[in-house]
């Protein structure tokens, strides 16, 4: 029994002195919120009819556009319906907003050409509103390397079996070189310095220092140059005509598995959406007609996902009749990954969801500092005046509240540290500061319950010593659904709401549950350690006993 | 009780015998008030609900400008804006002045509008954009996480209440739920009677109250479950006196833990948004502030009590009251009324450990001496504390040991000769 309690002390403050120690030593702070440390966040919601699948893709989108930020610890995460994104320490948040709140549009496009990757630097005064982070100036690929990707009928998915070519005179008054429409309408966003790119951007020298459209100038009537999405910085960027389609023409979109078991996306369109497909089928597919070897560009069709190119197969068949089939290149064949996030983008592509803002929230960098040290020194201040009142009225035992708090403290910020960079990046907010600061009260309660207890044995005639044990059961009880209590307050705050409530409600849980392991393997061994030494119970200004109102025994005693 | 002092020295001492369930009438006045005068404010003036509730844009930049300055420089940036309310705030310690710049809801989410506005003000303030601190919400944001608080305090009711109700009992939830229902409108009340903010946080802060009043009335109903447990066969105690008992038994843990948690929020308060200026503690620590206080209240002066009068409804609670009544013996009901050590030793000492108390409390203790059972003989506690560390010690305990506090009046009759009332209940 004896032996037990020594443990369960070892082991509680073994762990408290073990993980701050690896904490510090590690340097790791916890994450601090944008409301202490200043940076933008933004609460998105979807109109309109909500899928989950939609949803989970427009989270994945968001996410893309804010690593493009660049902004370390950002997240983008979903409560309820709402898209929360939060992006500390953000250095442009007017310009990341904007960015943030565009709708998700796919689009069908013509490609004129492949140009370099964007290699343009800061230095100039290049637009600020550059989707592309600079990436290093790799040599740019060899533009009119061959296209990846092809399309043909689902029919005929083996590539030499495409139907003959019927209309060998390319219609030229339609070709995509000739219908560019230069965009002047660009949707209220400043128009980026670099004008909007054309077929002379294909030949400009400095290609890559044209950076790519930004996601709020990727309109449906303008030219675009647009990065691939898997390495926007690296591979060579496309430049797209005005769309010749909007991606709501896809119905579905899936993964399937053709007969040399390569991956490929089988594609459905809508009925409108095959009559204006095979309309882009028969101009573009005599020029694959004239070249099967090494096809032209005219002979591409990209499909854009906000503001990122996912494909650009070559038109291998003139009419498609609902269905089609992309593949990867002979010489690149698709991974699932690949396959799976192009199929994606397709089907989701086609019901976009419309975002609206509903909680906009920027904090400059020295208000979430002042915050940050108001709601440390309030912590301190109020921990420091509740233990000297501990003190004050329980003696040694108030002194048991003080190791046990540290105790407590260090394990609270050890797990509050882990967390933050663990996958699920707690965040400590000025509300969590709060929810922590609140939970002293609670704490310090679980050892009021018991020293009153304690008190009540004594009053009943009991010795200390025979009471610390005794009454700790009971106190237990009591601590224990009172905690219950305040938890399921905490875990239903956590649950039901969004915001900030969640980061105060899940600190307040978190030491609701630290309380219950520190009552049983810290408050109890301890007391009954300091209950047993009569140079504890009977210290003369310290005394167990004096704390206990058990004034006489240490007079007459 | 005249002396805070010599209060205090009972209340440690445990020997305080206050009537809080006796005295419902006053207490449940008191509330009847506050509520009152709340809710009429709330039907004449409402609640001053945040931007978070209304939606709209709110800017704050550090700044010197006056308020005409920056309404000219709004309005030039976005003509309309020129609308929007202004005001300067000044840190009482660094006597930084911001400029705050409220808009309403109909240009949420223009976010060309917003960011004009911002970059005007920047200019103005000389700072960097960054440093321009702003909040934009849709008109629908508020109602909908209102909506979710709802949602939540509703859950939290429901699923607590089950818990209470299986934990103690279906009386216990009733009371615990009217207490509960109490703080949120005395809460509610202040609030519009003082036209504070109300804003999200607000809310949050609200919630936590409710598990905090709840906390503070589970100790107290879980005292009282573990002293009337057989009380109806003891016949000793009303249900009445059996929660006056338990509510000075835990009044010690009551105060100090209301005070632990409302020191700390107080700190928040005063240190957070006075001294530094930090906007968001200060919705934080009033709420809490208020709610805390309205919370040990109600556990106090609202449950209990009110557990008391469902209680004493019951048959057999009835019936040991009008025994008890009728009884020459016991004389005037205040005469059950036990202190928490005359409880716990079972014999009630003399008067002379308690110098202030005089008159009628004093006799009340002598009678209720009488009333309960000695087993213990000429025991007298007080002396007797002194030996008890060494006798325990010595793990010789000549004289029987005496029952602790909480089971001391109903396990004291099963192991002991039946004492009168007992018999008395029997004849039932």
């Amino acid at each position: 029994m004896r032996r037990g309690l020594v443990w369960s002390l070892v082991l509680i403050i073994g762990a408290a002195i073990v993980s701050l120690a690896v904490t510090v030593a590690v340097g790791a702070t916890p994450l601090l919120g944008l409301d202490l440390r200043g940076g933008l966040s933004v609460v998105l919601r979807p109109q309109g009819h909500v899928t989950s699948g939609a949803l989970t893709q427009s989270v994945s989108i968001i996410d893309r556009r804010v690593n493009g930020l660049g902004v370390s610890n950002s997240s983008v995460t979903r409560q309820g319906n709402d898209i929360v994104i939060s992006l500390p320490g953000v250095k442009n948040s007017a310009q990341a907003f904007s960015q943030l709140g565009q709708t998700a549009q796919a689009f069908f496009r013509p490609v004129l050409c492949e140009i370099a990757p964007y290699a343009g630097g800061s230095s100039s005064s290049a637009s600020p509103s550059s989707t592309v982070p600079s990436g290093g100036s790799t040599t740019p690929k060899a533009i009119g390397a061959a296209p990846d990707y092809r399309l043909d009928s689902a029919e005929m998915p083996a590539s030499g079996l495409s139907p003959p070519s019927q209309a060998t005179t390319p219609p030229t008054t339609s070709t995509p070189a000739t219908t560019i429409v230069p965009s002047q309408s660009s949707g209220g966003s400043p128009v980026p310095v670099n004008s909007p790119p054309s077929q002379a951007t294909c030949s400009a020298s400095n290609s890559a220092q044209i950076p790519s459209t930004p996601v709020e100038n990727d309109t449906s009537t303008s030219a675009v140059i647009l990065p691939f999405y898997l390495s926007p910085s690296q591979s060579p960027r496309y430049v797209l005509g005005p769309a010749d389609m909007s991606g709501s023409g896809v119905s579905t979109a899936n993964v399937i598995v053709d007969q040399t078991g390569q991956y490929q996306v089988q594609l459905q369109f809508t009925g409108k959406g095959s009559s204006e497909f095979d309309k882009i089928a028969s101009q573009r597919y005599p020029f694959y007609a004239q070249n099967k070897s090494n096809p032209p560009y005219q002979s591409l069709e990209a499909f854009e996902l906000d503001g990122t190119v996912y494909s650009a197969p070559t038109i291998q068949a003139q009419s498609f009749n609902g269905t089609a089939v992309i593949s990867g290149s002979t010489s690149a064949p698709f991974s699932y990954k690949q396959a799976n996030d192009l199929a994606v983008a397709m089907k989701y592509g086609s019901l976009p969801l419309r975002f609206v803002p509903q909680s906009l929230q920027t904090v400059s960098a020295t208000i979430g500092k002042d915050s940050l040290h108001a709601g440390i020194a309030a912590g301190i201040g109020g921990i420091v005046v509740v233990l000297l009142y501990m003190i004050l009225y329980y003696r040694l035992l108030g002194l048991v509240v003080v190791f046990g708090l540290a105790v407590g403290g260090s394990l609270l910020y050890s797990i509050i540290t882990g967390l933050s960079h663990s996958s699920y990046h707690l965040t400590l907010t000025l509300a969590g500061v709060v929810g922590i600061i609140v939970s002293v009260g609670i704490t310090v309660d679980s050892y009021v319950v018991y020293f009153e207890r304690l008190k009540d044995e004594v009053r009943a005639g009991r010795s200390i010593r025979q009471s610390v044990e005794r009454s700790f059961n009971r106190a237990f009880r009591t601590v224990l659904t009172a905690d219950l209590v305040a938890f399921m307050a905490a875990l239903i705050l956590w649950a039901l709401t969004v915001g900030d409530v969640r980061g105060f409600a899940f600190m307040l849980g978190l030491s609701t549950i630290l309380d219950v392991v520190t009552a049983y393997l810290f408050i109890r061994p301890m007391v009954i350690f300091v209950g047993r030494r009569r140079a504890f119970t009977e210290a003369r200004y310290l005394g167990v006993a004096r704390g206990l109102g058990a004034r006489a025994a240490t007079r007459e005693a | 009780m005249a002396h805070p002092r010599a209060a205090f020295a009972r209340l440690f001492r445990g020997e305080t015998s206050y009537d809080f369930a006796g005295r419902w009438r006053t207490w449940f006045a008191i509330s009847g008030v506050i509520i009152l005068a709340g809710l009429v404010s709330f039907g004449v003036r409402g609640m001053n609900f945040s931007i978070d509730f209304k939606g709209g844009t709110v800017w704050e930049v550090p700044s010197t400008a006056s308020v005409s300055k920056a309404r000219s420089v709004v309005d030039g940036a976005v003509p309309g804006f020129g609308q929007a309310t202004i005001e300067v705030l000044t840190n009482t310690q660094t006597h930084q002045r911001t400029i705050k710049v409220a808009a309403p809801a109909k240009f949420a989410g223009q976010s060309a509008k917003i960011s004009a506005v911002t970059d005007a003000l920047a200019k103005m303030g000389n700072v960097s954009t960054n440093d321009v601190t702003v909040q934009a919400i849709g008109p629908s944001w508020g109602s909908d996480i209102t909506h979710k608080a709802i949602v939540a305090v509703i859950v939290f009711l429901v699923v607590v209440s089950g818990y209470i109700w299986l934990r103690f009992e279906g009386k216990m939830a009733v009371a615990a739920l009217v207490a509960l229902v109490h703080d949120i409108l005395v809460t509610a009340g202040i609030y519009s009677l003082t036209g504070f903010e109300v804003s999200p946080d607000t809310v949050i802060a609200f919630l936590t109250i409710l598990g905090y009043s709840l906390y503070d009335t589970i100790v107290v109903f879980d005292r009282v479950q573990e002293n009337t447990r057989g009380l109806a066969s003891t016949n000793r105690l009303t249900y009445t006196d059996t929660v006056n008992l338990s509510m000075n038994q835990v009044l010690a843990r009551s105060l100090n833990t209301s005070l632990v948690a409302i020191l700390p929020i107080t700190a928040v308060l005063v240190i957070g948004a006075w001294i530094l200026g930090a906007t968001g503690l200060q919705t934080f620590g009033l709420a809490l502030f208020v709610g805390l206080t309205s919370g040990a209240y109600s556990s106090i002066f609202i449950a209990s009590p009110l557990l008391a009068l469902l209680k004493e409804r019951e048959p057999r609670y009835a019936e040991i009251r009008r025994r008890l009544q009728s009884q020459p013996s016991a004389g005037a009901a205040a005469s059950r009324r036990l202190t928490p050590a005359a409880a716990a030793t079972g014999a009630v000492t003399a008067p002379v450990a308690q110098p202030v108390r005089v008159g009628a409390d004093a006799r009340d203790e002598q009678e209720g001496r009488a009333q309960v059972p000695t087993g213990d003989g000429g025991r007298e506690p007080e002396d007797h504390l002194g030996d008890d560390d060494a006798r325990g010690g010595i793990g010789a305990p000549a004289p029987p040991p005496p029952t602790p506090a909480s089971a001391s009046i109903p396990p004291r009759s099963g192991n002991r000769p039946p004492p009168r009332p007992r018999k008395k209940g029997r004849r039932r």
